[in-house]
């Protein structure tokens, strides 16, 4: 057997091309199926339901608020990863006058993120239920006089969510930041010193643009993690008080495994990846051109 | 090259057959090595030292047999058991609470259990009735821990302040009104309605209150909770927080544990809670807890439910693990659970011993005597049912609707669902 050496590449790489579309695009494709049958579970039955899930999905009035309250988590949520990120970074830097703290600082910061977000959940229910750590200390100050409930209000319960994730992220955006500023050659400084920039100018001019590429890739990823992020939102809320900590991951969750209705639920699931998807492409565009 | 190609299917080959050895392991059966998995979110609840021990027990006795503890967060285990019964690979035995049954039988989840409890004398009669895990004439899950809710106190607060549990859902207030110090934070009692733990909500407060105002949640094939009865129960739960404040604050965010550390770290005296609640007070030696019947309002109302043990439908080596299913069951180890783990035997012939009694006189008194009552597993969609009514519970405590629209419109959804289930 006398096989060229681009036939014996595509051979070695063949197990692992595999196993990725086995792992990948199967599920895919079969959840894009499932989304045009109804599969209701105790019935057993799965019978074609044409566009009928994906008609349901739209005409849901919960669907759009459940919309909503996803894209003021992510918004919220990636700017604020990325903006504390960014500042701690910054902070940290070796330039800076406070990089002698920098490597014990690093250690402390990084705590939240090696925390699951189960532990996580149960840390931040213990300050906020209407016994806990918050109350007991704003009522010690007399800044309280009545306990509340803080995730008891739907105004409030997504803004205390999106401060937790923020609490519980930021040392990931932190490090990666961190270390691309670490990469910026000193040189540029020096020039820009000898161009007479100033603090600020440097930073734009130097720093920001040099990170730039890593901020977008981080922007893209948080976008999509945020999207799926589950684990808070049942952990804390439940998606209450009023469907107001709702998101597209718990919806589709609850779809599947507490109304039992996969074909709906495979649909919402199609139609999250084709959000996803979209902003993910809007991403890259502006990533390309940032690049370019 | 070609040597190196050859050795890169041999190895592609070598690990596939090693994945079907192993895959055939887990099938073995007789003398030959058994790995048999125990799912449950009991370990790491009050039964767990118990339930850890029995396990070792057994694999002292049956060293070909091993054994994986499998725990998983009560918060997820019904729906991490949907999704483990989708795939292929369940556990040999499963913990099943009793509110999932209807849905997982109705599913075919669960093996049928009868022609195995029926090989062992006596075994299908020796639960109360009310707990036993039958469907249709057929035994698919044998009780374990749990019973059913009533009132759960601080003795010592009560002994304090001169006071006897109160009898009726009016001495509750009134009771409530002595007890209760909101200056200093101190609530007579403390409601738990969180979405996050909705189950909770309704085996421990909602479920008992509304069937002690003579209320139901079903009524043959449709929604019964939106009845008047229904109704008064809710605004008068609601009413114990807002208006008469005599239950601590934020109710809707609070899960049925925090419910019970609020009595063990002395927030609250008096709950609505379950017989399952009391294996947390293990840990809070130094709070005497009482457990007097549920107050009465048109009906002495509680709700009963248990976690049980099950075997998957889809589960390999049934008959060992039945073996083992009938040792966690047998009398001995229920007697060391009872005692152990401080929970309320769920068999006549120990729950009528004296010390039993003592203990557990105000949820037996409760069971002996409630004339409405829900047993839950009974009902369909019973989790998305939960789910409903909480959310008419924030709608209607937040002031977005009155108790009765909030209701109504809880209905309709829940209806909707039933149609759909009766209707397959």
């Amino acid at each position: 057997m006398n096989l060229g050496r681009e036939a014996k590449g595509y051979i070695w790489v063949a197990p692992m091309t595999i196993v990725l579309l086995l792992t990948t695009l199967v599920p895919v494709v079969y959840i894009l199926g499932l989304g045009f049958f109804e599969n209701y579970l105790p019935t057993g039955r799965v019978i074609w339901a044409g566009l009928a899930n994906y008609r349901e999905t739209l005409s849901d009035p919960l669907f759009y608020k459940v919309l909503g309250n996803t894209a003021v988590y992510v918004i919220f949520s990636v700017l604020l990863h990325l903006a504390i990120g960014l500042f701690l970074a910054v902070f940290l830097d070796k330039r800076n006058r406070f990089a002698v703290l920098s490597s014990g600082l690093r250690v402390v910061f990084i705590i939240p993120w090696l925390l699951s977000w189960s532990v996580a959940s149960s840390i931040w229910l213990l300050i906020l239920n209407p016994s806990g750590v918050l109350n007991s200390i704003l009522i010690g100050l007399g800044l309280l006089e009545d306990k509340v409930a803080w995730f008891g209000s739907p105004d409030f319960a997504m803004v205390w969510i999106i401060l937790i994730t923020a609490w519980k992220a930021f040392p990931f955006y932190m490090m990666l930041i961190y270390a691309a500023l670490t990469t910026i050659p000193e040189e540029l400084y020096e020039s820009a010193s000898i161009d007479g920039a100033n603090l600020v100018q440097k930073f734009y001019y130097v720093s920001f643009q040099s990170i730039l590429p890593t901020m977008l890739t981080l922007g893209v990823l948080d976008i999509i993690w945020s999207i799926r992020q589950y684990d808070i939102f049942a952990l804390t809320t439940g998606g209450g008080p009023l469907d107001s900590t709702r998101t597209l991951s718990l919806h589709v969750y609850s779809t599947a495994f507490e109304n039992l209705r996969f074909g709906l639920a495979s649909s919402q699931g199609i139609m999250i990846m084709l959000i996803s998807s979209l902003i993910s492409v809007f991403y890259i565009r502006l990533y390309s051109r940032a690049e370019g | 090259m070609k040597r190196k190609l050859l050795f890169g299917i041999i190895c592609l080959l070598l690990t596939a057959a090693m994945g079907f050895a192993a895959g055939q392991q887990e099938g073995a059966t007789g003398d030959e090595s058994v790995t048999l998995k125990v799912w449950s979110w009991v370990y790491s609840q009050g039964e767990g030292p118990v339930l850890k021990a029995v396990l070792q027990d057994y694999r002292d006795q049956n060293p070909n047999v091993t054994i994986e503890e499998i725990d998983t967060p009560w918060a997820q285990a019904h729906d991490k058991f949907i999704v483990m019964n989708q795939s292929k690979d369940v556990p040999q035995i499963t913990g099943v609470n009793r509110n999932w049954l209807t849905e997982f039988v109705s599913i075919g989840a669960l093996t049928d259990l009868t022609p195995y409890v029926e090989s062992v004398p006596g075994m299908r009669d020796k639960y109360y009735d009310a707990v036993k895990g039958e469907m249709d004439g057929k035994v698919w899950v044998l009780p374990y821990s749990g019973g059913n809710a009533a009132l759960v106190y601080n003795k010592k607060v009560f002994a304090e302040k001169g006071l006897t549990p109160p009898a009726t859902l009016q001495e509750f207030v009134e009771v409530g009104k002595i007890l209760s110090d909101p200056a200093a934070n101190k609530y007579a009692t403390q409601l738990c309605i969180a979405e996050s733990n909705s189950t909770g909500a309704h085996v421990c407060n909602y479920g008992p209150v509304l069937y002690s105002f003579g209320g139901k949640y079903l009524e043959g094939k449709k929604a019964a909770f939106n009845s008047p009865e229904g109704v008064e129960a809710l605004e008068w739960m609601i009413a114990l927080e807002k208006d008469l404040n005599i239950a601590g604050p934020g109710s809707i965010t609070v899960d049925a544990r925090a419910m019970r550390e609020s009595l063990a770290g002395g927030s609250s005296f008096m709950n609505f809670d379950g017989s399952w609640g009391t294996p947390f007070y293990n840990k809070y030696p130094e709070v005497e807890i009482g457990i007097a019947p549920m107050p009465k309002g048109a009906s002495m109302g509680t709700v009963i439910n248990i976690a049980n043990w099950g075997i998957p439908a889809k589960a390999k080596n049934k008959d060992a693990a039945w073996d083992l299913l009938k040792f966690i069951e047998s009398d001995e180890n229920m007697l060391r659970l009872f005692e152990e783990a401080n929970v309320m035997p769920c068999m006549p012939k120990y729950g009528e011993l004296p010390q039993f009694q003592e203990k557990y006189s105000g949820f037996l008194i409760t069971l002996a005597e409630s004339d409405n009552f829900m047993q839950t597993g009974s009902v369909p969609h019973e989790s998305d049912l939960y789910k409903i009514l909480v959310r008419a519970y924030q709608k209607a405590y937040l002031g977005q609707a009155s108790a009765k629209d909030a209701l109504d419109a809880a209905a309709v959804e829940y209806n909707k669902l039933l149609d759909r289930f009766y209707s397959n």
